[in-house]
């Protein structure tokens, strides 16, 4: 299918900090696309480039065949924009701030009414539309941040980690709700620093780290990057010294070992192989092994071969 | 423009839902005009000062040279053949000044005025000369009426004073028939005004009263001084909805959505604006009714002086906006301007009470301004025309502040 996102060696710089780093991916149509990266890699950065919001230092973005930079209205008519952090009016009501939001966007009349209605439906929160935002919790204030972005439904959705910092059941209600817009036709582009959500979500992914894409392609190929490997995660009663993990690193069979915390994480084509000899290593070395698990290799095990670090520190 | 009004209307909605901002801008007015007008002069009703009584004292026995116009007889005769005088009060010509001003104190007189001893003689000299206006401060309204007739009366004859000296003396001056010295006034108040020369008449009011220490004109005065002044905190809570709404990034999420920034500025200014006119609108037939305030007689330019007024306000949201980062930070440049503007403003005290020079500094207040065209139609009557120079002023002043504060706007 077409790309309707084209982002196009995309740079942002704050001063001396380089934000958004010569970024380069596109979004075909109908796709969930995923930019997953740690704290402060640069996804909002990049999508508040992609709506307009700032201008890029070098680069554009294309938006269903307009530029961002020349014809930011155009672009905007075209995205529905789910912020990271939650933006309403507080002591308004939920159908309220819905209301204005899809004015905002155009809608008027029955149409908008209509947006309303199956905006809060999808949100779950129908039966309290008339409360105000301030008496929601965390979890109900997201699902109306997000409902607030796709009530005039937008081609294209970026959504900007929208399930941060809720409880387990409001994240899988959201997951499920862009599941289904997705499957309704509209385009997502899906920043988080979850694999497990971009793993779930998305069709293809870009990896970003200190504002430089190091890695693009389906969720399959991505895995493919660390080749046929298995990836054995040694949990330790505390995070390993640089040594010791040079130590394990350096075992015949090991592709890669990296700590995490009090995890080290090993690479190896053959995990079952290798576990006698690292617990081995580890044990001479005066690490206490409290478990170990071999796994299939994931985003995060591909992230942490990429960079040698967790998504999450 | 539909996009623009939504803003409005969703900021309109915000403002009235903020009871601590309602509380600021309506109830703290309305209780600080009952207070202190009710301190400095009662909530009596002014029509039944219909046919009160009002008394003069001419002390003043002419000038030694008897070619010197008596001014104290002029202003007597001048109080008592005047027609909105006899239509209002029932005037009475006294000897003992002592008395009248303990019947003043008790009420038993609505007002007097007094004219000292040597009051011609002391003119003739070119020496400064005070009438002593006394009021019972639990009538206002007529004792104001009162005051200014003195006053209009006293500088006609100041003028004419100062002819009789000037021009007078070579003439004839006493011996001249009246139609001749009605010409030669009419001349020489010509020439007075083109010179400038006219060294008016002081006169000094008193609220016969104990505890009316401060010269001031009770609830008349504060319904237009505080209401003049808590128009501009609508500014604060302006700048609070352009910090509050980059705070919770809402005003970053609009931006994203297909609006303008104009739109959405706009917006947010208009509703600045409509709630001002609102608390205006409030606070004026509060006044009006439960105090009995009197705003003048022409509602089409008290209002327009209060758009105009709101004008600078809107402006001045933009500006603190800019100024702020924070809530906090706006709150503290906001209550620092009004009182600052209040202070110049002649919000506090009667603008009049500073030295002559040092008056024309609230031309640098919102309220100095605002206070000027209301009080000018309040006290003189004034119609729309005539407060022209404050309505452009208090424009002129919106679109400058306006212009620094856009020029700085953050919106993200
Ligand atoms: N307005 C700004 N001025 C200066 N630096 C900024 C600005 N906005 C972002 N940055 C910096 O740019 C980098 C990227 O930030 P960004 O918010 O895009 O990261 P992110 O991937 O969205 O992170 P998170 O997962 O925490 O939301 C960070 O180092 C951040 O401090
Ligand atoms: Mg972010």
């Amino acid at each position: 299918m077409a790309d309707i996102v084209t982002v196009e060696g995309l740079v942002k710089r704050f001063g001396d900090l380089t934000a958004v780093d010569h970024v380069e991916f596109s979004i075909a149509e109908g796709e969930i696309f995923g930019l997953l990266g740690p704290n402060g890699a640069g996804k909002t950065t990049a999508i508040s480039i992609m709506s307009g919001l700032l201008d890029a230092t070098e680069g554009d973005v294309v938006v269903d065949g307009n530029s961002v930079s020349k014809k930011p209205g155009a672009v905007k008519r075209v995205l529905g924009v789910v912020p990271q952090e939650i933006a309403l009016y507080e002591t308004l009501s939920a159908r309220e701030n819905l209301t204005f939001w899809g004015k905002m966007y155009g809608l008027g009349g029955k149409d908008l009414s209509e947006a309303v209605d199956r905006a809060l439906e999808l949100a779950g929160l129908a039966d309290r539309a008339k409360e105000r935002i301030e008496k929601y919790s965390g979890g109900m204030k997201r699902r109306i941040n997000i409902a607030a972005g796709i009530l005039h439904t937008p081609r294209v959705l970026l959504m900007d980690e929208p399930t941060v910092g809720i409880d387990p059941q409001s994240r899988n209600h959201i997951l499920e709700q862009v599941k289904k817009l997705n499957a309704e036709g509209m385009t997502v582009l899906y920043t988080s620093h979850y694999m497990e959500e971009v793993e779930f979500l998305c069709d293809r992914v870009a990896i970003i780290d200190h504002g430089k894409v190091i890695a693009t392609g389906t969720i399959d190929e991505l895995r493919a990057m660390i080749g046929d490997a298995d990836v054995v995660a040694v949990e330790l009663d505390e995070p390993p010294a640089p040594e010791t993990v040079e130590l394990v690193a350096a075992i015949p069979g090991v592709s890669q070992a990296d700590a995490v915390e009090s995890t080290l994480q090993v690479l190896s084509a053959d995990g079952g192989a290798v576990l006698a000899p690292v617990v081995a290593a580890l044990g001479r070395a005066g690490a206490h092994v409290r478990g170990v698990e071999v796994t299939e290799p994931n985003l995060e095990s591909v992230f942490l071969h990429l960079t040698g670090k967790s998504l999450r520190d | 423009m539909p996009k623009l009004l939504t803003v409005t209307r969703k900021d309109l909605r915000v403002l009235l839902r903020d009871a601590a901002a309602l509380g600021v801008l309506l109830g703290m007015p309305m209780v600080l005009i009952f207070i202190l007008g009710s301190a400095l002069g009662g909530l009596g009703g002014e029509g039944g000062d219909i046919g009160a009584p009002v008394a003069i004292v001419n002390l003043d026995t002419g000038a030694r040279d008897s070619s010197v116009t008596d001014v104290g007889a002029e202003i007597t005769s001048g109080l008592i053949d005047n027609e909105t005088v006899a239509g209002i009060f029932d005037i009475q010509e006294r000897d003992d000044a002592t008395e009248v001003r303990g019947e003043v104190e008790r009420g038993e007189l609505l007002a007097a005025v007094v004219i000292p001893a040597g009051f011609s003689q002391s003119i003739a000299d070119g020496d400064a000369v005070t009438l002593e206006v006394l009021k019972d401060p639990g009538s206002e309204l007529s004792a104001n009426i009162w005051e200014s007739i003195v006053r209009g009366i006293a500088a006609d004859i100041s003028r004419v004073s100062i002819i009789a000296q000037t021009a007078g003396e070579s003439a004839a001056g006493a011996g001249l028939p009246p139609e001749l010295v009605g010409a030669t006034v009419g001349m020489a108040v010509e020439r007075a005004t083109a010179q400038d020369a006219v060294s008016p008449i002081t006169v000094e009011q008193r609220n016969q009263t104990a505890e009316a220490t401060v010269d001031i004109e009770g609830m008349d005065f504060y319904a237009l001084s505080m209401t003049s002044m808590f128009l501009v905190f609508g500014a604060m809570f302006g700048a609070f909805g352009f910090i509050t709404e980059r705070r919770d990034r809402t005003l970053s999420r609009l931006l994203t959505t297909p609006t303008s920034r104009a739109a959405v500025i706009g917006g947010k200014m208009l509703a600045i604006w409509i709630l001002g006119m609102l608390q205006f609108t409030i606070l004026y037939v509060f006044t009006r009714f439960s105090f009995g305030v009197e705003w003048g007689g022409d509602p089409l330019a008290t209002f327009t002086v209060a758009g105009a007024q709101l004008i600078a306000v809107t402006g001045l949201a933009v500006l603190i906006a800019a100024l702020a980062k924070t809530e906090r930070g706006a709150g503290g440049y906001g209550s620092l301007i009004v009182q600052l503007m209040a202070l110049i403003g002649g919000v506090f005290f009667p603008i009049t009470i500073l030295p002559e020079w040092l008056q024309p500094i609230r031309y640098a207040s919102i309220m100095g301004w605002g206070l000027e065209g209301m009080s000018d139609i309040q006290i003189h009557g004034a119609g729309l025309a005539e407060v022209i120079s404050p309505i452009l002023a208090l424009t002129v002043m919106g679109v400058v502040f306006f212009a620094f504060g856009i020029w700085r706007l953050r919106t993200e």
